[in-house]
Protein backbone atom coordinates (compact mmCIF):
# COMPACT_ATOMS: atom_id res chain seq x y z
CA UNK A 1 0.00 0.00 0.00
CA UNK A 2 2.81 2.37 1.07
CA UNK A 3 4.84 1.39 -1.99
CA UNK A 4 1.99 2.12 -4.44
CA UNK A 5 1.34 5.48 -2.76
CA UNK A 6 5.04 6.31 -3.11
CA UNK A 7 4.99 5.41 -6.82
CA UNK A 8 1.84 7.43 -7.38
CA UNK A 9 3.45 10.47 -5.72
CA UNK A 10 6.67 10.05 -7.74
CA UNK A 11 4.65 9.80 -10.96
CA UNK A 12 2.74 12.98 -10.11
CA UNK A 13 5.95 14.87 -9.35
CA UNK A 14 7.58 13.71 -12.61
CA UNK A 15 4.47 14.60 -14.62
CA UNK A 16 4.36 18.02 -13.01
CA UNK A 17 8.00 18.63 -13.87
CA UNK A 18 7.88 17.32 -17.44
CA UNK A 19 6.70 20.55 -19.11
CA UNK A 20 9.45 22.42 -17.30
CA UNK A 21 12.15 20.10 -18.64
CA UNK A 22 10.57 20.05 -22.09
CA UNK A 23 10.70 23.84 -22.33
CA UNK A 24 14.28 24.07 -21.13
CA UNK A 25 13.33 26.17 -18.12
CA UNK A 26 16.84 26.54 -16.72
CA UNK A 27 18.57 29.37 -18.52
CA UNK A 28 22.04 28.84 -19.91
CA UNK A 29 24.38 31.41 -18.32
CA UNK A 30 27.58 32.61 -19.93
CA UNK A 31 30.02 35.22 -18.64
CA UNK A 32 31.06 37.20 -21.71
CA UNK A 33 33.30 39.95 -20.36
CA UNK A 34 34.34 41.57 -17.07
CA UNK A 35 34.85 45.32 -17.05
CA UNK A 36 38.34 46.34 -15.97
CA UNK A 37 38.96 48.93 -13.30
CA UNK A 38 38.02 52.38 -14.62
CA UNK A 39 36.30 50.90 -17.64
CA UNK A 40 32.62 51.42 -18.36
CA UNK A 41 30.12 50.78 -21.11
CA UNK A 42 29.81 53.94 -23.21
CA UNK A 43 26.71 55.76 -22.11
CA UNK A 44 25.81 58.87 -24.03
CA UNK A 45 22.68 60.75 -22.97
CA UNK A 46 20.14 58.68 -24.87
CA UNK A 47 21.57 55.19 -25.25
CA UNK A 48 24.02 52.69 -23.88
CA UNK A 49 26.46 51.05 -26.30
CA UNK A 50 25.50 47.46 -25.66
CA UNK A 51 23.78 45.40 -28.31
CA UNK A 52 23.20 41.75 -28.91
CA UNK A 53 22.00 39.56 -31.72
CA UNK A 54 21.22 35.85 -31.72
CA UNK A 55 24.92 35.12 -32.34
CA UNK A 56 26.91 37.93 -30.81
CA UNK A 57 27.32 40.68 -28.27
CA UNK A 58 28.91 44.05 -28.98
CA UNK A 59 30.07 46.59 -26.43
CA UNK A 60 31.71 49.98 -26.79
CA UNK A 61 33.82 50.63 -23.72
CA UNK A 62 35.20 53.88 -22.40
CA UNK A 63 38.12 54.26 -20.04
CA UNK A 64 37.94 58.02 -19.84
CA UNK A 65 35.31 60.43 -18.73
CA UNK A 66 32.08 60.24 -20.75
CA UNK A 67 32.68 60.62 -24.45
CA UNK A 68 36.41 61.40 -24.14
CA UNK A 69 37.92 57.95 -24.31
CA UNK A 70 40.18 56.09 -24.88
CA UNK A 71 37.66 53.62 -26.27
CA UNK A 72 37.67 49.87 -26.72
CA UNK A 73 35.35 47.59 -28.62
CA UNK A 74 34.32 44.13 -27.55
CA UNK A 75 32.92 42.19 -30.49
CA UNK A 76 32.77 38.52 -31.49
CA UNK A 77 34.50 37.58 -28.25
CA UNK A 78 37.49 39.86 -28.88
CA UNK A 79 38.51 43.20 -27.47
CA UNK A 80 39.96 45.78 -29.84
CA UNK A 81 41.49 49.16 -29.15
CA UNK A 82 42.38 51.61 -27.82
CA UNK A 83 40.63 54.04 -30.15
CA UNK A 84 41.22 57.69 -29.44
CA UNK A 85 38.21 58.84 -31.42
CA UNK A 86 34.71 57.67 -30.65
CA UNK A 87 33.81 57.61 -34.34
CA UNK A 88 36.54 55.04 -34.98
CA UNK A 89 35.35 52.90 -32.08
CA UNK A 90 31.74 53.05 -33.27
CA UNK A 91 32.78 52.11 -36.81
CA UNK A 92 34.72 49.13 -35.46
CA UNK A 93 31.80 48.10 -33.27
CA UNK A 94 29.06 48.49 -35.87
CA UNK A 95 30.35 48.09 -39.43
CA UNK A 96 26.79 48.29 -40.77
CA UNK A 97 23.89 50.47 -39.69
CA UNK A 98 21.68 47.43 -39.05
CA UNK A 99 23.96 46.17 -36.32
CA UNK A 100 23.71 49.27 -34.16
CA UNK A 101 19.90 49.20 -34.08
CA UNK A 102 19.88 47.29 -30.79
CA UNK A 103 21.54 50.11 -28.90
CA UNK A 104 18.79 52.48 -29.99
CA UNK A 105 15.63 50.44 -29.73
CA UNK A 106 15.25 47.57 -27.35
CA UNK A 107 11.58 46.85 -27.76
CA UNK A 108 9.41 43.87 -28.66
CA UNK A 109 6.80 45.99 -30.46
CA UNK A 110 7.96 45.84 -34.10
CA UNK A 111 8.46 49.25 -35.72
CA UNK A 112 9.67 49.28 -39.32
CA UNK A 113 12.71 51.50 -39.69
CA UNK A 114 11.79 54.13 -42.28
CA UNK A 115 15.27 55.64 -42.12
CA UNK A 116 16.81 52.84 -44.18
CA UNK A 117 14.57 53.35 -47.21
CA UNK A 118 16.09 54.27 -50.59
CA UNK A 119 14.79 57.68 -51.77
CA UNK A 120 12.41 56.29 -54.43
CA UNK A 121 10.86 53.93 -51.87
CA UNK A 122 9.80 56.70 -49.52
CA UNK A 123 6.09 57.09 -50.27
CA UNK A 124 5.12 60.70 -50.79
CA UNK A 125 1.66 62.24 -50.76
CA UNK A 126 0.82 65.05 -53.14
CA UNK A 127 -2.18 67.29 -53.65
CA UNK A 128 -4.87 68.38 -51.24
CA UNK A 129 -8.42 67.46 -50.43
CA UNK A 130 -9.89 69.81 -53.04
CA UNK A 131 -7.95 68.35 -55.97
CA UNK A 132 -7.55 64.87 -54.54
CA UNK A 133 -4.40 63.30 -53.08
CA UNK A 134 -2.06 60.90 -54.81
CA UNK A 135 0.68 58.67 -53.43
CA UNK A 136 3.92 58.17 -55.34
CA UNK A 137 5.89 55.04 -54.50
CA UNK A 138 8.82 53.71 -56.57
CA UNK A 139 7.78 55.82 -59.54
CA UNK A 140 4.19 54.60 -59.55
CA UNK A 141 1.28 56.91 -58.78
CA UNK A 142 -1.69 55.69 -56.74
CA UNK A 143 -4.91 57.68 -56.60
CA UNK A 144 -6.22 60.33 -56.66
CA UNK A 145 -8.08 59.80 -53.40
CA UNK A 146 -10.30 62.16 -51.43
CA UNK A 147 -7.75 61.96 -48.62
CA UNK A 148 -4.82 59.87 -47.39
CA UNK A 149 -4.97 58.86 -43.72
CA UNK A 150 -1.77 56.88 -43.23
CA UNK A 151 1.20 55.64 -45.27
CA UNK A 152 3.87 53.09 -44.30
CA UNK A 153 6.63 51.40 -46.31
CA UNK A 154 8.43 48.15 -45.51
CA UNK A 155 12.08 48.70 -44.46
CA UNK A 156 13.38 46.88 -47.57
CA UNK A 157 11.39 49.30 -49.73
CA UNK A 158 9.58 46.50 -51.55
CA UNK A 159 6.04 47.46 -50.55
CA UNK A 160 4.05 50.36 -49.23
CA UNK A 161 0.70 50.29 -47.48
CA UNK A 162 -1.74 53.17 -47.31
CA UNK A 163 -5.17 53.91 -45.85
CA UNK A 164 -7.22 56.22 -48.06
CA UNK A 165 -10.68 57.66 -48.55
CA UNK A 166 -11.89 56.84 -52.05
CA UNK A 167 -15.40 58.01 -52.90
CA UNK A 168 -16.40 58.09 -49.22
CA UNK A 169 -15.16 54.57 -48.61
CA UNK A 170 -12.00 53.86 -46.64
CA UNK A 171 -9.54 51.32 -48.04
CA UNK A 172 -6.33 49.68 -46.93
CA UNK A 173 -4.16 49.33 -50.02
CA UNK A 174 -0.84 47.63 -50.70
CA UNK A 175 1.41 48.69 -53.56
CA UNK A 176 1.50 45.01 -54.66
CA UNK A 177 -2.17 45.24 -55.70
CA UNK A 178 -4.03 44.06 -52.59
CA UNK A 179 -6.90 46.31 -51.61
CA UNK A 180 -9.39 45.79 -48.80
CA UNK A 181 -12.37 47.79 -47.58
CA UNK A 182 -12.04 48.98 -43.98
CA UNK A 183 -14.83 50.70 -42.13
CA UNK A 184 -13.24 53.96 -41.02
CA UNK A 185 -10.02 55.96 -40.89
CA UNK A 186 -7.28 54.21 -38.88
CA UNK A 187 -4.69 56.10 -36.85
CA UNK A 188 -1.82 53.94 -37.95
CA UNK A 189 -0.84 50.94 -40.08
CA UNK A 190 1.16 48.13 -38.47
CA UNK A 191 3.38 46.03 -40.74
CA UNK A 192 4.65 42.49 -40.08
CA UNK A 193 8.46 42.06 -39.80
CA UNK A 194 8.54 40.21 -43.16
CA UNK A 195 6.56 43.09 -44.72
CA UNK A 196 3.89 40.79 -46.19
CA UNK A 197 1.08 41.55 -43.79
CA UNK A 198 -0.45 44.80 -42.61
CA UNK A 199 -3.09 45.39 -39.97
CA UNK A 200 -5.17 48.39 -38.94
CA UNK A 201 -7.55 49.03 -36.06
CA UNK A 202 -10.56 51.21 -36.82
CA UNK A 203 -12.91 53.02 -34.50
CA UNK A 204 -16.54 52.50 -35.51
CA UNK A 205 -17.81 51.49 -38.92
CA UNK A 206 -19.11 54.79 -40.24
CA UNK A 207 -17.97 56.18 -43.56
CA UNK A 208 -16.51 59.70 -43.39
CA UNK A 209 -19.76 61.31 -44.60
CA UNK A 210 -21.94 59.20 -42.28
CA UNK A 211 -19.74 60.28 -39.42
CA UNK A 212 -20.27 63.97 -40.15
CA UNK A 213 -24.05 63.45 -40.46
CA UNK A 214 -24.39 61.46 -37.22
CA UNK A 215 -22.33 63.85 -35.07
CA UNK A 216 -24.98 66.52 -35.60
CA UNK A 217 -28.17 64.49 -36.01
CA UNK A 218 -27.73 61.49 -33.67
CA UNK A 219 -24.88 62.13 -31.24
CA UNK A 220 -25.83 59.14 -29.06
CA UNK A 221 -25.66 56.74 -31.97
CA UNK A 222 -22.39 58.35 -33.03
CA UNK A 223 -20.89 57.92 -29.56
CA UNK A 224 -22.01 54.28 -29.38
CA UNK A 225 -20.33 53.64 -32.73
CA UNK A 226 -17.15 55.37 -31.59
CA UNK A 227 -16.89 52.89 -28.71
CA UNK A 228 -16.44 49.99 -31.12
CA UNK A 229 -13.09 48.75 -32.42
CA UNK A 230 -12.52 46.60 -35.48
CA UNK A 231 -9.28 44.99 -36.67
CA UNK A 232 -8.65 44.46 -40.39
CA UNK A 233 -5.83 42.74 -42.24
CA UNK A 234 -4.65 43.45 -45.77
CA UNK A 235 -5.82 39.93 -46.68
CA UNK A 236 -9.43 40.82 -45.96
CA UNK A 237 -9.91 39.42 -42.47
CA UNK A 238 -12.08 41.41 -40.10
CA UNK A 239 -12.30 40.99 -36.31
CA UNK A 240 -14.65 42.71 -33.88
CA UNK A 241 -16.43 44.72 -32.78
CA UNK A 242 -14.55 44.99 -29.51
CA UNK A 243 -15.53 47.46 -26.83
CA UNK A 244 -13.84 50.13 -24.76
CA UNK A 245 -11.49 47.53 -23.25
CA UNK A 246 -9.65 47.12 -26.56
CA UNK A 247 -6.09 48.14 -25.68
CA UNK A 248 -3.61 47.72 -28.48
CA UNK A 249 -2.62 45.77 -31.59
CA UNK A 250 0.88 45.00 -32.78
CA UNK A 251 3.44 42.71 -34.36
CA UNK A 252 6.27 41.45 -32.15
CA UNK A 253 9.89 41.52 -33.32
CA UNK A 254 10.76 38.28 -35.12
CA UNK A 255 7.13 37.13 -35.26
CA UNK A 256 4.86 37.59 -38.30
CA UNK A 257 1.68 36.85 -36.37
CA UNK A 258 -0.30 39.83 -35.20
CA UNK A 259 -1.57 40.29 -31.68
CA UNK A 260 -4.20 42.40 -30.05
CA UNK A 261 -5.38 42.78 -26.49
CA UNK A 262 -9.03 43.24 -25.55
CA UNK A 263 -9.33 43.63 -21.80
CA UNK A 264 -7.17 40.82 -20.46
CA UNK A 265 -7.72 38.59 -23.49
CA UNK A 266 -4.78 38.23 -25.83
CA UNK A 267 -5.56 37.34 -29.45
CA UNK A 268 -3.08 35.95 -31.97
CA UNK A 269 -4.17 36.35 -35.59
CA UNK A 270 -7.68 36.95 -34.24
CA UNK A 271 -7.81 33.76 -32.14
CA UNK A 272 -7.91 34.00 -28.31
CA UNK A 273 -4.76 32.49 -26.85
CA UNK A 274 -4.06 33.76 -23.34
CA UNK A 275 -5.59 35.65 -20.47
CA UNK A 276 -3.04 38.18 -19.30
CA UNK A 277 -2.88 39.84 -15.92
CA UNK A 278 -0.11 42.34 -16.56
CA UNK A 279 -0.59 45.92 -15.41
CA UNK A 280 0.51 48.22 -16.91
CA UNK A 281 0.77 46.35 -20.21
CA UNK A 282 3.00 47.51 -23.04
CA UNK A 283 3.54 45.53 -26.28
CA UNK A 284 7.11 46.84 -26.16
CA UNK A 285 7.74 44.73 -23.06
CA UNK A 286 5.84 41.61 -24.14
CA UNK A 287 7.67 38.70 -25.81
CA UNK A 288 5.22 35.98 -27.00
CA UNK A 289 6.13 32.40 -27.94
CA UNK A 290 5.57 31.29 -31.52
CA UNK A 291 2.25 29.65 -30.62
CA UNK A 292 1.14 32.65 -28.55
CA UNK A 293 0.53 30.48 -25.49
CA UNK A 294 3.56 31.43 -23.41
CA UNK A 295 5.45 34.65 -22.99
CA UNK A 296 8.17 36.59 -21.26
CA UNK A 297 7.52 40.07 -19.95
CA UNK A 298 9.95 42.84 -19.10
CA UNK A 299 9.64 44.96 -15.98
CA UNK A 300 12.23 47.43 -14.73
CA UNK A 301 13.43 44.85 -12.23
CA UNK A 302 12.91 41.48 -13.89
CA UNK A 303 12.33 39.43 -16.99
CA UNK A 304 9.25 37.44 -15.98
CA UNK A 305 8.29 34.24 -17.81
CA UNK A 306 4.74 32.92 -17.98
CA UNK A 307 5.84 29.90 -15.93
CA UNK A 308 6.41 32.33 -13.04
CA UNK A 309 10.21 32.39 -13.14
CA UNK A 310 11.91 35.77 -12.83
CA UNK A 311 15.43 36.85 -13.76
CA UNK A 312 16.75 40.16 -12.46
CA UNK A 313 17.70 43.32 -14.37
CA UNK A 314 17.68 42.34 -18.07
CA UNK A 315 19.37 45.01 -20.21
CA UNK A 316 19.07 43.87 -23.78
CA UNK A 317 16.48 41.26 -24.79
CA UNK A 318 16.62 39.34 -28.05
CA UNK A 319 13.87 36.91 -29.11
CA UNK A 320 14.56 34.40 -31.89
CA UNK A 321 13.25 31.10 -33.25
CA UNK A 322 15.35 27.96 -32.89
CA UNK A 323 14.35 24.32 -33.27
CA UNK A 324 10.67 25.17 -33.34
CA UNK A 325 10.89 27.13 -30.09
CA UNK A 326 10.95 30.81 -29.31
CA UNK A 327 14.17 31.50 -27.46
CA UNK A 328 14.97 34.56 -25.39
CA UNK A 329 18.50 35.77 -24.94
CA UNK A 330 19.18 38.59 -22.54
CA UNK A 331 22.16 40.49 -21.24
CA UNK A 332 22.71 41.46 -17.59
CA UNK A 333 25.37 43.46 -15.78
CA UNK A 334 26.19 41.54 -12.61
CA UNK A 335 28.38 42.72 -9.71
CA UNK A 336 28.57 46.05 -11.57
CA UNK A 337 31.27 44.58 -13.83
CA UNK A 338 30.34 41.18 -15.29
CA UNK A 339 28.56 41.17 -18.66
CA UNK A 340 26.54 37.98 -18.63
CA UNK A 341 24.34 36.49 -21.34
CA UNK A 342 21.42 34.21 -20.47
CA UNK A 343 19.30 32.14 -22.80
CA UNK A 344 16.20 30.01 -22.38
CA UNK A 345 13.05 29.01 -24.22
CA UNK A 346 9.86 30.90 -23.49
CA UNK B 1 11.08 121.52 -23.63
CA UNK B 2 13.90 118.99 -23.76
CA UNK B 3 12.33 117.03 -20.94
CA UNK B 4 8.98 117.13 -22.72
CA UNK B 5 10.68 115.87 -25.88
CA UNK B 6 12.12 113.01 -23.89
CA UNK B 7 8.74 112.20 -22.41
CA UNK B 8 7.08 112.15 -25.78
CA UNK B 9 9.78 110.27 -27.67
CA UNK B 10 10.47 107.39 -25.24
CA UNK B 11 7.10 105.71 -25.64
CA UNK B 12 7.57 105.96 -29.40
CA UNK B 13 11.02 104.35 -29.20
CA UNK B 14 9.54 101.72 -26.93
CA UNK B 15 6.80 100.93 -29.43
CA UNK B 16 9.35 100.75 -32.25
CA UNK B 17 11.76 98.53 -30.34
CA UNK B 18 9.14 96.24 -28.74
CA UNK B 19 8.64 94.07 -31.83
CA UNK B 20 12.42 93.69 -32.13
CA UNK B 21 12.71 92.50 -28.54
CA UNK B 22 9.98 89.93 -29.06
CA UNK B 23 10.88 89.14 -32.63
CA UNK B 24 12.45 85.82 -33.60
CA UNK B 25 15.21 87.97 -35.05
CA UNK B 26 16.30 88.68 -31.49
CA UNK B 27 17.52 85.09 -31.32
CA UNK B 28 19.15 85.49 -34.76
CA UNK B 29 18.41 81.99 -36.00
CA UNK B 30 15.13 80.65 -37.35
CA UNK B 31 14.68 77.41 -35.43
CA UNK B 32 11.51 76.53 -37.36
CA UNK B 33 13.82 76.07 -40.36
CA UNK B 34 16.78 74.58 -38.49
CA UNK B 35 14.70 71.94 -36.72
CA UNK B 36 12.09 71.66 -39.50
CA UNK B 37 9.24 69.21 -38.89
CA UNK B 38 10.45 68.46 -35.38
CA UNK B 39 9.86 72.08 -34.34
CA UNK B 40 6.33 71.90 -35.76
CA UNK B 41 5.70 68.58 -34.00
CA UNK B 42 6.84 70.03 -30.68
CA UNK B 43 4.50 73.02 -31.13
CA UNK B 44 1.66 70.68 -32.05
CA UNK B 45 2.38 68.56 -28.98
CA UNK B 46 1.94 71.56 -26.67
CA UNK B 47 -1.19 72.67 -28.54
CA UNK B 48 -2.74 69.20 -28.28
CA UNK B 49 -1.80 68.87 -24.61
CA UNK B 50 -3.14 72.15 -23.30
CA UNK B 51 -3.76 70.42 -19.96
CA UNK B 52 -0.01 70.71 -19.30
CA UNK B 53 -0.23 74.52 -19.13
CA UNK B 54 -3.24 74.29 -16.83
CA UNK B 55 -1.68 71.65 -14.59
CA UNK B 56 1.27 73.93 -13.82
CA UNK B 57 -1.08 76.14 -11.78
CA UNK B 58 1.13 79.15 -12.36
CA UNK B 59 0.25 82.75 -13.29
CA UNK B 60 -0.06 83.17 -17.11
CA UNK B 61 3.33 84.78 -17.57
CA UNK B 62 5.11 82.12 -15.49
CA UNK B 63 3.27 79.44 -17.46
CA UNK B 64 4.60 80.88 -20.72
CA UNK B 65 8.10 80.86 -19.31
CA UNK B 66 7.76 77.28 -18.01
CA UNK B 67 6.56 75.96 -21.39
CA UNK B 68 9.36 77.79 -23.20
CA UNK B 69 11.89 76.34 -20.75
CA UNK B 70 11.06 72.76 -21.79
CA UNK B 71 10.22 73.45 -25.45
CA UNK B 72 13.74 72.68 -26.86
CA UNK B 73 13.65 69.33 -25.05
CA UNK B 74 10.33 68.49 -26.72
CA UNK B 75 12.03 69.09 -30.09
CA UNK B 76 14.84 66.75 -29.04
CA UNK B 77 12.37 64.12 -27.88
CA UNK B 78 10.47 64.34 -31.17
CA UNK B 79 13.75 63.92 -33.09
CA UNK B 80 14.81 60.84 -31.12
CA UNK B 81 11.63 59.09 -29.99
CA UNK B 82 11.39 56.65 -32.92
CA UNK B 83 15.08 55.79 -32.84
CA UNK B 84 16.06 55.69 -29.23
CA UNK B 85 14.78 53.68 -26.32
CA UNK B 86 16.45 54.11 -22.98
CA UNK B 87 15.15 50.92 -21.39
CA UNK B 88 18.59 49.47 -20.58
CA UNK B 89 19.61 52.74 -18.92
CA UNK B 90 16.48 52.70 -16.78
CA UNK B 91 17.30 49.14 -15.69
CA UNK B 92 20.88 50.07 -14.77
CA UNK B 93 19.69 53.09 -12.80
CA UNK B 94 17.18 50.99 -10.85
CA UNK B 95 19.83 48.31 -10.30
CA UNK B 96 22.89 50.40 -9.44
CA UNK B 97 21.73 53.98 -8.92
CA UNK B 98 23.55 57.26 -9.36
CA UNK B 99 26.39 56.04 -11.61
CA UNK B 100 23.78 55.36 -14.29
CA UNK B 101 21.48 58.34 -13.62
CA UNK B 102 22.60 60.63 -16.43
CA UNK B 103 20.11 59.87 -19.18
CA UNK B 104 17.03 61.68 -20.46
CA UNK B 105 13.47 60.46 -20.33
CA UNK B 106 10.26 61.53 -22.02
CA UNK B 107 8.95 64.68 -23.68
CA UNK B 108 10.76 67.05 -21.34
CA UNK B 109 13.94 64.92 -21.45
CA UNK B 110 14.19 64.87 -17.66
CA UNK B 111 17.05 62.97 -16.07
CA UNK B 112 16.89 60.91 -12.89
CA UNK B 113 19.57 63.24 -11.46
CA UNK B 114 17.22 66.19 -12.07
CA UNK B 115 14.29 64.38 -10.43
CA UNK B 116 16.45 63.44 -7.43
CA UNK B 117 17.55 67.08 -7.01
CA UNK B 118 14.03 68.51 -7.37
CA UNK B 119 12.63 65.97 -4.88
CA UNK B 120 15.34 66.83 -2.33
CA UNK B 121 14.87 70.59 -2.80
CA UNK B 122 11.09 70.36 -2.59
CA UNK B 123 11.37 68.40 0.64
CA UNK B 124 13.81 70.84 2.25
CA UNK B 125 12.71 74.25 0.90
CA UNK B 126 8.96 74.05 1.43
CA UNK B 127 7.14 74.06 4.73
CA UNK B 128 4.45 71.52 5.55
CA UNK B 129 1.83 74.24 4.94
CA UNK B 130 3.32 75.09 1.54
CA UNK B 131 3.35 71.43 0.58
CA UNK B 132 -0.26 71.06 1.64
CA UNK B 133 -1.18 74.11 -0.43
CA UNK B 134 0.75 72.76 -3.42
CA UNK B 135 -1.08 69.43 -3.04
CA UNK B 136 2.13 67.52 -3.62
CA UNK B 137 3.21 65.22 -0.79
CA UNK B 138 6.85 65.21 0.27
CA UNK B 139 8.96 62.61 -1.48
CA UNK B 140 10.16 59.51 0.30
CA UNK B 141 13.86 59.88 1.00
CA UNK B 142 16.64 57.32 0.73
CA UNK B 143 18.32 55.50 -2.09
CA UNK B 144 16.91 52.06 -2.71
CA UNK B 145 16.12 50.08 -5.82
CA UNK B 146 12.41 50.46 -5.02
CA UNK B 147 12.61 54.25 -4.76
CA UNK B 148 14.63 54.47 -7.96
CA UNK B 149 12.09 52.31 -9.77
CA UNK B 150 9.26 54.54 -8.55
CA UNK B 151 11.20 57.58 -9.77
CA UNK B 152 11.70 56.06 -13.23
CA UNK B 153 7.98 55.25 -13.42
CA UNK B 154 7.21 58.87 -12.52
CA UNK B 155 9.59 60.12 -15.21
CA UNK B 156 7.86 57.85 -17.73
CA UNK B 157 4.53 59.50 -16.93
CA UNK B 158 3.84 62.77 -18.77
CA UNK B 159 1.57 63.96 -15.94
CA UNK B 160 4.49 63.53 -13.57
CA UNK B 161 6.85 65.33 -15.95
CA UNK B 162 4.43 68.27 -15.87
CA UNK B 163 4.43 68.05 -12.06
CA UNK B 164 8.25 68.06 -11.99
CA UNK B 165 8.16 71.15 -14.24
CA UNK B 166 5.81 72.84 -11.81
CA UNK B 167 8.15 71.90 -8.97
CA UNK B 168 11.09 73.32 -10.93
CA UNK B 169 9.33 76.68 -11.23
CA UNK B 170 8.50 76.62 -7.51
CA UNK B 171 12.04 75.67 -6.51
CA UNK B 172 13.57 78.26 -8.87
CA UNK B 173 11.36 80.88 -7.26
CA UNK B 174 12.65 79.86 -3.82
CA UNK B 175 16.29 79.81 -4.90
CA UNK B 176 16.39 82.74 -7.31
CA UNK B 177 13.19 84.66 -6.56
CA UNK B 178 15.12 87.67 -5.30
CA UNK B 179 17.14 88.09 -8.49
CA UNK B 180 16.09 90.97 -10.68
CA UNK B 181 15.88 90.46 -14.41
CA UNK B 182 15.86 93.25 -16.97
CA UNK B 183 13.00 91.57 -18.83
CA UNK B 184 10.96 88.39 -19.02
CA UNK B 185 13.25 87.26 -21.81
CA UNK B 186 16.28 87.56 -19.56
CA UNK B 187 14.47 85.64 -16.87
CA UNK B 188 13.58 82.97 -19.42
CA UNK B 189 17.23 82.78 -20.54
CA UNK B 190 18.30 82.20 -16.96
CA UNK B 191 15.59 79.62 -16.24
CA UNK B 192 16.13 77.74 -19.53
CA UNK B 193 19.89 77.56 -19.00
CA UNK B 194 19.36 76.44 -15.42
CA UNK B 195 16.98 73.68 -16.53
CA UNK B 196 19.25 72.47 -19.30
CA UNK B 197 22.55 72.58 -17.43
CA UNK B 198 21.68 72.11 -13.77
CA UNK B 199 19.77 74.66 -11.72
CA UNK B 200 21.42 73.83 -8.42
CA UNK B 201 24.89 75.06 -9.34
CA UNK B 202 24.15 78.65 -8.33
CA UNK B 203 23.48 81.96 -10.06
CA UNK B 204 27.06 82.61 -11.13
CA UNK B 205 27.50 79.22 -12.76
CA UNK B 206 24.15 79.42 -14.54
CA UNK B 207 24.90 82.92 -15.87
CA UNK B 208 28.32 81.74 -17.04
CA UNK B 209 26.69 78.96 -19.08
CA UNK B 210 24.02 81.18 -20.63
CA UNK B 211 25.90 81.80 -23.87
CA UNK B 212 27.27 78.31 -24.39
CA UNK B 213 26.12 76.22 -27.34
CA UNK B 214 25.70 72.72 -25.99
CA UNK B 215 22.21 71.71 -27.10
CA UNK B 216 21.74 69.28 -29.99
CA UNK B 217 19.12 66.81 -31.18
CA UNK B 218 21.34 63.86 -32.18
CA UNK B 219 21.93 60.84 -29.98
CA UNK B 220 25.69 61.04 -30.70
CA UNK B 221 28.06 62.75 -33.15
CA UNK B 222 26.23 66.06 -33.19
CA UNK B 223 27.61 68.34 -35.88
CA UNK B 224 25.81 71.48 -34.79
CA UNK B 225 25.28 72.73 -31.29
CA UNK B 226 22.74 75.37 -30.34
CA UNK B 227 22.25 77.65 -27.41
CA UNK B 228 19.41 76.09 -25.41
CA UNK B 229 18.13 79.42 -24.10
CA UNK B 230 18.04 80.87 -27.63
CA UNK B 231 15.62 78.16 -28.70
CA UNK B 232 13.44 78.81 -25.65
CA UNK B 233 13.43 82.55 -26.33
CA UNK B 234 12.62 81.96 -30.00
CA UNK B 235 9.60 79.82 -29.09
CA UNK B 236 8.47 82.27 -26.42
CA UNK B 237 8.76 85.21 -28.78
CA UNK B 238 6.67 83.52 -31.46
CA UNK B 239 4.00 82.61 -28.94
CA UNK B 240 3.52 85.81 -27.03
CA UNK B 241 -0.01 84.67 -26.19
CA UNK B 242 0.20 80.90 -26.27
CA UNK B 243 -2.39 80.54 -23.56
CA UNK B 244 -4.97 82.16 -25.79
CA UNK B 245 -4.46 79.50 -28.42
CA UNK B 246 -4.49 76.64 -25.92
Amino acid sequence: MKRSLFFALCTMVILACLPAFAQGQQPVRKLIYSLEAGEEILQPESAIAISATKESLTLVLSKGKGEKGPFFVFRNGQKKGPFTKLKEAMAAAYPSQDESAGIFRNCSDYTPDQGLLPPDAIPSTEGDESSGQTIIFKGKTFGPYLSVFAVMATPDGSRAYFAVNEKDKVWLICSDGRKVFIASAPDTIKISPDGKNAVVACTGSLSPSEMVKLIASQPEKYNAEMNKKYVYTIDGKKFGPYGMDFKDFWFSVGNNDFFFLDGNQLYMNGTPTLTLKIEPFSPCDFYPSADGKRYAFFTLENLVFSDGKKYPFPLSIIPFQEGGQTMIKWVALENNKDIVVYQRAI
Amino acid sequence: MTRRWHRSVWPLIGVLLFPLVLSPLAAEEDYTVLFGAKYAEAEKFLRQNSWIAKSLRLPPQETRIALAVVFPEIIRFKALEDKVQVRALKVLYVQYGRKYADFSVGHFQMKPTFAEQIERDYNRLFSTEEKTAAEIAPFETGDSSRLRKERVLRLDDLHWQARYLRLLMMVMDKLYGKLTFASDLEKLRFYATAYNSGYASGEKAVRKRMGIRRFHIQWLFAKTYYNYADVSVFYYSRNVSPLRTH
